[in-house]
């Protein structure tokens, strides 16, 4: 051995010792890889899995992927009559970016420079998952596992929060619904998570005021004396603790105290911002095939033609109405468009406004939105009770019991449309995601306009539970527990891109309605081993971007972020053949 | 020789070895805050204790017993009984922790509290009475330390205190009580 | 050339100084050495074969592969090395290497070295001691101080300088864990005779810890807050923590936790009546609640009036066993494809201890309402791991890899069963879950505000001998049986058959490692320290000193405890200990 090369290395073992100090100074100088202090993630999670077909569960990918229309899983109307019961649904696809989307991408949504930008442009930074199997069925439980995955551990919120000490646990923005939500799953070593409910008026003063009533008492003498006496327990660990949070406290204060108006002013702004969207994507929309034409509600004395269940169960009376259901209610409105002129989102401006402004000033590490469904949509109603059903022959006739039967309410659309007829639910559905694209669209445009490493550094979490299954006839749809969808928004996705495998038709005898036609059903995954993804696999790629551990670790990633761009990890998207051994023989944990 | 270099590599750790412990500040909950408090500047004071203290168990810790609770509506009233049990947020809060760290907006909410309550004399002469001073009562060494009893325990935290309050010349008995009242160090065990 | 040997030397000197500390292991024969042929030929192997990617194993000695853990001396099919070899069939991994087989002669050539190594006779010991720690004593509280600590902790409030008690500590007539441990005593259920305390303060005091104890069992995630409308009224939603709670204050031996047979009947006293339900969103979903009904309400005709009775109001002043229960005629197996069943339901009857209570099942099953279990995908392992997790303090997996190799099932169309790295977990988890196989969980009524049970089929079937079923339609009507596979902290091997829930927690309370659970939640508690506990013998040489000095104090706390199983001395022998009364309980 040559001995300079000798020398050279011998010399670079005695420095093994020393790592420890070197690793120090390659992270203070910013050379470390480890950014998870700046990641922020925001799970906006719309609860009771309301359809996502018409948005963004990419039902057929390319050309070449598989597709059965499925007659109760529309995108639009091919056309609609001047009567009830004259309508035809369609399914449509619109390209964006090298994919299929559904019909409604090919529309325009609302700006809040008030103008319109295309819906396509949200995709730009869109990575889809899509054919996730939760295994378990119900709400409360799967919201929850969004958020904590493995029943009893730490969350993947808490876990970051854990890594990054931000100033405000994770926010946790109730929403209308305060029960069996995502945000209630939240689990830190560390952290606890800052609780805003729906009734808070304001939602950044409610977060700020402890800081700016601490600030309105002048109290320099005494807060003087009181760091005088930490300071004189520095050396144990809660006195290393408690110094710290003094130092974060002015820390925060001054920010606070400093920026309150601007920022107290940018949520008041961003609040009317939002509400604006909302409005313009719901109220007195102009959508071809779907509210650009009159869409009639039912109307009575009405004439059906008998009707028979495969089995030969003749129809009830909702099974022929359905269509037009919002759970115990029929919609009796001359135009069906009309009940969005009042619809609202409640709560939705707020949250969002306030998602803006904490991720801007860093007032967090992470975000849980629960967001309502479509509320107060003002219509001639009456209930299905209150509805006679005689035959004659072939025919069967329906007529209001009495003329006083019929009330103007303001119906809420129950997202987890059991009891919702197609009709409703596709323009209520449809609104509604066109609400979110917007909102989201304007939450990811101030985030690049702030600055592009915030933008680079956030990952939107768009998803519901699960998606629907449709039922085998109009009267609602059911839990599609076995396909879920989470959509993901960040300047870390450099393209959109559509990962996860579907079934073209699934024939499992334990689904709701076997060969209903393409719906999201999850399909095996070569690379995760011929198995379906479950969504221990995305909350380990979640973590993973975010640069915190995974509450499941034993699940592979089916993404990670590599070079500061999320890669997919598995194989392009299939829509595969439902075949005999594929049967749901029961679910897995 | 490089391989044995290597090998040194390899087979040394000059680590410690790993941790299998973890320690949390242990804080007292949310009812001993409120407790203490009520105690000190009287049950005048309920309503403030309540918005700030017991309505934040994610800050505090302590969970609820909402089996103690006998409502009458299913608006919160401070009349039903046991009230203090209630679940605040939702009934998941009664596996909530029974303490939790100290943390930056917890010492702050804190600090709101005392500068709320000790903003009205009656307070002041309630917490001064508890250790037989009045408003008049010189502010020296020996009647600080009294003061400080109210909230510490520790003999070497009231010291502490008491000294920095002589020193530091606090001319006001408001401004005593609130330096031991917005201190968190009473609030860790 | 001097500068060659002075490095060397200076390298072997910082190796030995660096050299963990307490580590101690010996062979207990002779050593092996690597100058045998088998080392050589095996050795050229994994050169050749496995260090391309593994390049630490081209320096592995015979010691290291041994200490490892990849190889089990004389037995190739428990080496973890063998077994992750393909073509090696013996029901591991083998995935290596990841693109091509090693040859028969190469496997062989490992298979032999492996197995030759057993007429050497070398077993690796390792010497577990706990070190204690010195702490300063200027860091040291007062006796007065440590029970003014004690006492906030156990009431939730200060004590009263001029009160009896705090003038016997003052004065040396007692000690604080004494004194504390006086608080406790006088705070049991149905107790009339105060010398320290009252009644107000012993209410204090029993709630204070069952806020802790509600905190431990913490997860009421039921799994669909919808239907716990009603349910929580009808039992208690904190069941597993009453059972703890009994166990404490009406002196039971800790082992009742899970031992007892008895479902708990919380006795309340409320001075107002309670007019509201325990879960309410709001006004409109509380005047649907005012209506109870049974059945389907999807068909006409199948629903029926029902008047639950409500759970009491109040603090809480005793429990016991209950001796009837509320049953209904009908009920429903899901709100969506309905099924009802009118064979009668008991509606808040428990197995059999805390982990058999109504509400700990239906918080931890894990399943579907209306699921059955098959003995393979669905089973309530979940309620495994929790039990685990709650009553032993153990994360999975909590036995070796080489212990679950044996139940890999290769053939099995569930893929986590056939890998070994699966099955490492579910080895313990899936058989234990036997215990409850017969639970399932049901609804009175379809409407979605409904109450959640768990009925248990009754046993119809005769059992199987297959611990493992890929599908059983039958499994839940067969006897409760299962097996309780597990390794203790102290690195034993339990590998039990159980026929009931009865059984399974026998199993369990005769461990140490159960009541080292309880010190460490107890000492967690008092000192806001949380002590990990897994398998220590495999990691001892791994783990830092303060590590070692807890795990070490908690196990005798647990010892403790399990001799006298009397949680209230268990809480006054941490009150004792010299880090309680260190003023930041140690500073570690």
């Amino acid at each position: 051995m040559k001995r300079r090369y000798f020398l050279a290395m011998a010399g670079a073992s005695l420095l093994y010792p020393f790592r420890g100090i070197l690793e120090n100074t390659y992270r203070s100088l910013g050379l470390s890889n480890d950014q998870s202090s700046s990641k922020k993630y925001i799970l906006i999670n719309v609860i009771e899995a309301p359809a996502r077909w018409m948005f963004d569960t990419i039902l057929k990918p390319t050309n070449a992927h598989g597709f059965v229309q499925g007659k109760l899983i529309p995108t639009h109307f091919k056309k609609t009559g001047s009567a009830p019961f004259d309508f035809e649904y369609d399914y449509g696809f619109h390209e964006v970016n090298g994919y299929q989307f559904p019909y409604m991408w090919q529309f325009d949504i609302p700006t809040a420079d008030g103008k319109t930008t295309p819906l396509s442009n949200l995709a730009e930074n869109m990575f889809i998952v899509r054919g996730c199997d939760m295994v378990l069925d119900g709400h409360e439980i799967n919201n929850r596992r969004l958020e904590a995955p493995s029943i009893g551990s730490h969350s993947i919120s808490g876990l970051h929060d854990a890594n990054t000490s931000p100033l405000f646990g994770c926010l946790s923005l109730e929403g209308a619904r305060e029960a069996g939500t995502a945000a209630q799953a939240y689990s830190s070593p560390s952290t606890n998570r800052t609780i805003i409910k729906d009734s808070t008026e304001n939602y950044i003063e409610y977060l700020l005021r402890p800081f700016i009533e601490r600030a309105s008492v002048n109290s320099t003498i005494v807060d003087k004396a009181i760091s005088e006496a930490l300071t004189s327990n520095k050396d144990s660990h809660i006195g290393k603790k408690l110094n710290s949070n003094e130092q974060s406290k002015k820390r925060a204060a001054n920010i606070i105290n400093q920026h309150h108006q601007v920022i107290t002013r940018e949520y008041n702004d961003n609040v009317k911002k939002y509400q604006d969207l909302i409005n313009r994507s719901i109220q007195r929309t102009n959508i071809l095939g779907l509210t650009d034409k009159r869409v009639p509600g039912l109307k009575f004395p009405l004439e059906l033609k008998k009707k028979f269940h495969q089995s030969g169960k003749a129809f009830e009376k909702v099974d022929y109405l359905g269509a037009y259901k919002e759970i115990d209610y029929l919609v009796l409105a001359d135009d069906v468009r009309t009940m969005f002129d009042t619809a609202e989102i409640k709560g939705l401006a707020k949250q969002m406004a306030l998602a803006e402004v904490s991720l801007k000033y860093d007032l967090t590490s992470s975000i849980n939105i629960n967001v309502d469904c479509l509320r107060n949509m003002k219509t001639k109603t009456t209930k299905l009770e209150h509805i006679s059903m005689t035959h004659e022959g072939d025919v069967v006739h329906f007529k209001l019991k009495s003329s006083d039967v019929v009330e103007n309410l303001g119906l809420r659309h129950n997202a987890d449309s059991h009891k919702c007829g197609s009709l409703t639910s596709l323009l209520c559905d449809t609104l509604f995601w066109r609400a979110m694209a917007s909102c989201t669209y304007e939450l990811t445009r101030s985030l690049k306009v702030a600055s592009t490493e915030l933008w680079n550094n956030s990952l939107i979490h768009l998803t519901t539970e699960f998606e629907r299954e449709p039922g085998d006839i109009d009267k609602g749809s059911h839990h599609g527990f076995t396909g879920h969808t989470s959509t993901f928004l960040s300047g870390a996705v450099k393209k959109t891109e559509v990962i996860g495998n579907i079934y073209t038709l699934s024939h499992d005898p334990t689904d709701v309605s076997p060969g209903c036609g393409t719906w999201g059903k999850a399909a095996d995954v070569k690379s995760l081993g011929n198995r379906k993804m479950v969504y221990g696999n995305i909350s380990s790629s979640i973590s993973n971007f975010l640069g915190c551990e995974t509450p499941l670790p034993h699940e592979k990633k089916v993404f990670k972020l590599k070079n500061g761009k999320i890669t997919s990890l598995i194989e392009a998207p299939e829509n595969k053949e439902f075949m005999e051994k594929n049967l749901k023989t029961e679910k897995a944990v | 020789m490089t391989y044995a270099i290597l090998l040194f590599f390899s087979i040394t750790d000059f680590s410690m070895g790993k941790s299998l412990f973890k320690s949390s500040t242990r804080t007292a909950d949310k009812f001993y805050v409120y407790r203490t408090l009520e105690k000190v500047f009287g049950e005048s004071n309920k309503s403030i204790l309540v918005k700030n203290i017991l309505n934040s168990p994610e800050l505090f810790g302590g969970g609820c017993l909402p089996y103690n609770v006998s409502m009458k509506s299913e608006k919160f009233d401070l009349s039903d009984e046991n009230f203090e049990d209630r679940c605040f947020n939702n009934i998941t809060e009664i596996g909530s922790p029974a303490f939790v760290e100290m943390s930056v907006i917890r010492q702050v909410k804190t600090e709101n509290t005392c500068n709320e309550i000790l903003k009205d004399t009656k307070n002041i002469r309630h917490a001064l009475a508890l250790v037989s001073l009045s408003e008049s009562s010189p502010i020296d060494l020996k009647s600080v330390k009294r003061t400080t009893n109210l909230f510490f325990y520790k003999k070497k935290q009231r010291e502490t205190y008491s000294k920095i309050i002589v020193n530091n010349q606090i001319k006001t008995w408001r401004d005593v009580l609130l330096v031991l009242c917005k201190s968190p160090e009473w609030q860790i065990l | 050339m001097k500068i060659k040997i002075l490095l060397s030397l200076f390298l072997i000197c910082i190796s030995l100084l660096s050299f963990k500390s307490g580590k101690k292991y010996y062979l207990l024969n002779e050593y092996i050495t690597e100058s045998s042929q088998e080392f050589q030929n095996f050795h050229r192997v994994i050169n050749l074969r496995c260090a391309n990617c593994h390049s630490d194993y081209t320096f592995y000695t015979e010691e290291d592969w041994i200490e490892q853990k990849f190889i089990v001396p004389g037995n190739p099919y428990d080496s973890k090395l063998f077994s992750s070899l393909r073509s090696s069939h013996t029901g591991g991994d083998e995935d290596m290497p990841p693109f091509l087989a090693l040859s028969e002669v190469e496997l062989e050539t490992i298979k032999k070295y492996i197995s030759g190594l057993k007429s050497k006779g070398t077993i690796l010991e390792i010497d577990i001691s706990f070190p204690k720690i010195d702490f300063p004593s200027t860091e040291k509280l007062s006796e007065t101080e440590v029970f003014e600590r004690c006492f906030i902790q156990l009431t939730g409030e200060r004590i009263a300088q001029n009160s009896k008690l705090f003038r016997e500590v003052e004065n040396g007539t007692t000690t604080p864990a004494k004194a504390c441990y006086q608080i406790l005593k006088e705070a049991k259920f149905k107790n009339r005779d105060f010398n320290y305390s009252n009644e107000s303060l012993s209410i204090k005091t029993r709630d204070q810890l069952h806020r802790f104890h509600t905190s431990w069992i913490k997860d009421y995630a039921y799994y669909r807050s919808g239907s716990t409308y009603l349910s929580h009224d009808i039992f208690p939603m904190d069941e597993a923590a009453l059972h703890l709670t009994n166990v404490l204050w009406n002196g039971k031996h800790y082992s009742e936790l899970l031992n007892s047979k008895d479902t708990l009947r919380p006795i309340r006293s409320a001075r107002s009546k309670n007019k509201i339900h325990l879960f309410f969103e709001g006004r409109e979903d509380f005047n649907k609640l005012k209506k109870s009904v049974l059945g389907n309400e999807n068909i006409k005709g199948k629903t029926f009036p029902w008047n639950p009775k409500w759970l009491p109001r109040g603090h809480l002043v005793n429990i016991e066993a209950k001796k009837s229960f509320q049953s209904v005629q009908y009920y429903v197996n899901r709100d969506t494809n309905v099924t009802m069943y009118n064979d009668g339901l008991i509606l808040d009857k428990g197995l059999h201890g805390a982990n058999g209570s109504q509400s700990y099942i239906l918080n931890n099953i894990g399943r579907d309402p209306g699921e059955k279990s098959n003995g393979g995908l669905v089973i309530p392992r979940t309620w495994a791991k929790k039990v685990l997790q709650d009553f032993m303090c153990r994360k999975l997996p909590v036995i070796k890899v080489e212990d679950a190799l044996s139940y890999v099932q290769k053939n099995s169309t569930i893929k986590f069963r056939a890998k070994s790295s699966c099955m490492q977990c579910h080895t313990t988890i899936d058989p234990m879950s036997g215990a409850i196989r017969h639970s399932q969980v049901v609804y009175t009524n379809t409407t979605g505000r409904t109450s959640i049970h768990v009925k248990f089929h009754k046993e119809t079937m005769r059992s199987l001998n297959d611990l493992f079923p890929d599908r059983d339609d039958k499994f839940y009507l067969r006897p409760t049986k299962g097996r309780f596979i597990y390794r203790t902290i102290m690195g034993k091997l339990i590998n039990k058959e159980f026929s009931s829930l009865e059984d399974l927690n026998k199993i369990i309370t005769s461990t140490d490692d159960y009541y080292t659970c309880a010190a460490s939640k107890y000492f967690y508690y008092m000192t806001g320290i949380s002590v990990e506990l897994e398998n220590i013998k495999q990691s001892y040489g791994d783990i830092d000193d303060n590590s070692k000095y807890l795990i070490g104090e908690v196990i005798a706390l647990g010892k403790k405890l399990k001799a006298h199983g009397d949680v209230k001395q268990l809480i006054r022998d941490i009150i004792k200990m010299e880090i309680y009364k260190q003023d930041n309980f140690g500073d570690l």
